[in-house]
């Protein structure tokens, strides 16, 4: 117990610092530090804002589409009274058949 | 109360049992709602125009980066400045030629007829773009600003340059619609397509302004 705590405190002690993004450190100037945070903020939303963009105009089309053909449809529409003798599938069917 | 409830897990459905009747609870989506939201040319180019923002994106961010690293400045000593003032006039024309399409678009929703005028000047617009860019680029050449004479110039021939391409395409798929249009043989979904592919060259110009030649 006692030597694997001495490894695990040599290897924490020895270890170097890793950074999840080694290029943003090594900028030279202020004005380079700022173009790295800008670029990196930039091109991590740009791809969420355009898919969540197309998502949106999707939902909103649908939408549309719905309204405008009244096929909007609430929960006690969708309940639908199906007589056993006419009724047919699994479902339909009355049971003991 | 008497009735029972059977659950039916695979389906998704449930069945009531009341009175004599089987009231069928479903939880299907109802088959009216499966239908096409947009036409398969419409989303094919908003998948595309996705992929080029991001294209465009990555060759943005690299040009922030090396413009903020110059030592010396930006544009580099040596280099020709970029026709900043000039090149309003050419964005200005590009940024036009969006609107008439739209407006030729609006015109074509009443009558084909009436989208043929609008939709011949957003194509003389964008001609118009692309001949100037041409003129433009030409004079920085002999300017000795080329693709290999600095960072600055690969830079500004890459990200233009592939803008250029762009532009040329949309006014060839431009070109296109509108011949289609003459034969009264285009529909809509066909023109909504070319006309998101011309907002995509017309709205990424100002933000390639704003970054390369400002």
């Amino acid at each position: 117990m006692g030597m694997k705590a001495a490894v695990a405190l040599v290897v924490g002690l020895g270890a170097s610092t890793a950074y999840a993004c080694p290029v943003c450190f090594s900028a030279k100037d202020e004005a380079q530090r700022q173009a790295f945070f800008d670029t990196t903020i930039f091109l991590t939303l740009l791809p969420l804002v355009l898919i969540g963009g197309v998502i949106y105009w999707v939902a909103r089309r649908s939408r549309q589409l719905d309204a405008e053909s009244g096929a909007v449809t609430t929960p006690a529409q969708r309940v639908t009274a199906v007589d056993p003798e006419s009724a047919s599938g699994s479902l339909g069917r009355a049971p003991g058949r | 109360m008497g009735g029972t409830e059977p659950e039916d897990g695979e389906t998704g459905e449930r069945r009531v049992e009341a009175t004599g009747k089987i009231l069928h609870l479903s939880r299907k989506m109802p088959a009216a709602r499966r239908r096409q939201v947009a036409p398969n040319s419409v989303i094919g180019i908003l998948i595309f125009v996705i992929a080029e923002l991001m294209f465009f994106g990555g060759l943005i961010s690299a040009h922030t980066i090396v413009k903020s690293s110059a030592i010396a400045g930006w544009p580099p000593p040596g280099q020709p400045r970029l026709p900043a003032s000039e090149t309003l006039i050419n964005t200005a024309a590009l940024i036009i030629s969006g609107f008439v399409l739209y407006y030729a678009r609006r015109r074509y929703v009443q009558s084909a007829a009436l989208a043929r005028r609008p939709l011949l000047i957003a194509m003389l617009l964008g001609a118009f773009f692309v001949i100037f860019q041409g003129v433009e680029w030409a004079a920085l050449l002999r300017e000795g600003l080329t693709l290999t004479s600095s960072t600055h110039g690969g830079f500004f021939y890459l990200i233009i340059g592939l803008h250029a391409l762009h532009a040329i395409a949309a006014l060839l798929v431009l070109f296109w619609a509108y011949t289609r249009l003459l034969r009264n043989d285009l529909v809509l979904s066909q023109l909504v397509t070319v006309e998101i592919f011309w907002y995509f060259v017309v709205g990424l110009w100002p933000i390639l302004y704003w970054r390369v030649y400002l």
